[in-house]
């Protein structure tokens, strides 16, 4: 079990759609595993956010998340871009990447798996289905998977 | 012998000689011989037609007047080194060379050489084909494949897009209608508010979607026929439909009082025009003195005109990226990611160029070119 398991563990939801994000927020609030999200809109600040460059730099204020959470099509940079970068460097080649998007494209699924995303989760477009969705991912990535860094 | 059967062998001899010259001179090919010194001997009519040159002006000259450098120059080596060496650069191979007419300008020409023995004289014999023609015919082919190509790609990026971009509001809408559902049960009042304005947006969303969708569409069809147009009119009216952002961001608008006159289709160019003023606009930042200018400057034989702005600027990475449909550099801003798309189909419909010059927070000046006020119209 993670040590900390008082501790909420830190989910980084980089998506540029807010009400997606909202519904994220929303839907894992009530979770029972204890969690903070924080959440980033558009693919060079998730970059910068993830390689503590700027205004990130302060590890108290920007701590690593245990779970990235990570759309797609994003401005400026995209998911994929910010999947390669995280498989490429050495201290986040191992960080838990799952791809939550819109998209059903294979092409899209092949290639995250490719630069080796944990998971690959299309948006479902029912809410109930939404909600049950982030509940099992909630817990199964916040309870259930074990971080050998945590 | 006797002389009667010698003038009968010679008559003989001369029937087949005036045939050969016949058939050299009518074949659609230039075919000219040269000695070992490459010495033109021969020049058929087509050798006249596709060089320009009269056969009495080239015969005794160097072949190499015929090709521009560096063959020119070299052939004579080319010769000494096979007559040398008996390596066969060229001789019943056969090559795409290129030639040199007798104004000076060159094409591309297959050339295939032979060789062989009159007596004890060595003679080699060139035949040659222009291809211009055929040249023209594969580039413009490759230039059609490539433009299908891209058509292609684009269309792949478009179903893409639009089934990503349209489902996107739909999960927002169905998401918050359940969460709406939640709310009015549990009577939380702050939350069914921002419930409904979530799925409000969404509508929006799509509905926006839907009609730049439309009108993307229609670019590449409906082309009115192409007006002379007064660009400097055009950009006040844009400016005008604008109006409303400008005056809320208290931005300074100049329009050159020159601007020249442009050619094309007035309520698509009048598209460009609203779309740059808006988008300048829209990205002022926190600028005190916010200012957009619209101008144009010459350069070669084209005007160029410009819309610029000193708001926050584009970096330079992103400078390709922002004229993609569906993209947007910043999630929080308003747009489908379509106006820019649009306003690059626009103006490459009317055979023009669109680029933007920038450096994050200094502004940002996009330029287009169209065709001239009194030349023709944009390309179909």
């Amino acid at each position: 079990m993670d040590p900390r398991a008082e501790e909420p563990l830190i989910i980084l939801l980089v998506e540029d759609n807010p009400a997606h994000a909202e519904l994220v927020k929303r839907s894992l609030e009530g979770h029972p595993v204890p969690n903070r999200i924080i959440h980033i809109s558009d693919g060079e600040s998730a970059l910068a956010y993830l390689f503590r460059r700027g205004e990130f730099a302060d590890p108290e204020k920007s701590p690593r998340p245990h779970v990235v959470l990570l759309d797609l099509r994003l401005p400026r940079i995209d998911g994929l871009e910010i999947l390669k970068e995280i498989r490429t460097s050495a201290e986040m080649e191992k960080l838990p990447v799952v791809v939550l998007t819109t998209s059903e494209a294979e092409m899209d699924a092949a290639r995250a798996y490719e630069y080796h995303a944990n998971s690959f989760v299309v948006k479902p477009l029912d809410f109930d289905r939404f909600a049950k969705l982030m509940d099992d991912l909630g817990f199964y990535w916040l309870k259930w998977n074990y971080y050998p860094w945590a | 012998m006797d002389q009667k059967t010698a003038s009968g062998a010679s008559l003989e001899r001369r029937k087949t000689d005036s045939r050969l010259m016949a058939v050299l001179d009518t074949v659609v090919d230039a075919v000219i011989t040269i000695d070992e010194n490459g010495t033109i001997q021969s020049f058929n009519r087509s050798a006249e037609r596709i060089f320009g040159f009269m056969a009495q002006e080239v015969l005794g000259r160097n072949v190499n007047i015929l090709m521009p450098e560096p063959y020119h120059s070299e052939h004579d080596r080319y010769l000494q080194n096979y007559l040398s060496t008996g390596v066969k650069k060229i001789i019943g191979i056969g090559r795409e060379v290129t030639g040199k007419r007798r104004d000076g300008s060159t094409f591309p020409m297959e050339l295939a050489v032979s060789e062989s023995w009159v007596g004890d004289q060595r003679i080699f014999t060139g035949i040659i084909r222009d291809i211009t023609e055929r040249r023209r015919a594969e580039l413009e082919r490759e230039a059609l494949i490539a433009e299908l190509e891209e058509k292609n790609a684009e269309m792949e990026r478009f179903t893409y897009t639009v089934s990503h971009d349209l489902k996107s509001p739909l999960i927002t809408i169905r998401g918050f209608l359940g969460h709406l559902e939640k709310d009015v049960a549990a009577g939380n009042e702050v939350r069914m508010k921002e419930d409904i304005r979530h799925i409000q947006e969404a509508v929006v969303r799509m509905q926006t979607l839907l009609d730049e969708l439309l009108t993307l569409s229609r670019i590449g069809r409906i082309s009115n026929p192409p007006r002379e147009i007064d660009m400097g009119e055009l950009a006040r009216q844009a400016a005008e439909q604008v109006a409303g952002r400008i005056a809320q961001g208290k931005i300074d608008v100049v329009i050159a009082p020159d601007l020249p006159k442009a050619c094309g289709d007035p309520p698509r160019i009048y598209e460009v025009l609203q779309n740059l003023i808006d988008n300048a606009a829209k990205f002022m930042g926190d600028e005190p003195r916010p200012r957009i200018e619209i101008g144009a400057r010459r350069e070669g034989t084209q005007n160029v005109f410009f819309i610029r702005d000193n708001g926050t600027g584009i970096d330079p990475r992103y400078h390709q990226k922002i004229f993609g449909l569906f993209e947007r550099l910043d999630a929080a801003t308003e747009g489908t990611g379509i106006g820019l798309a649009l306003v690059k189909r626009i103006v490459e419909v009317h055979g023009g160029r669109i680029w933007v010059e920038s450096d994050l927070g200094r502004g940002a000046t996009f330029f287009f070119t169209l065709p001239q006020g009194e030349s023709h119209g944009p390309q179909s």
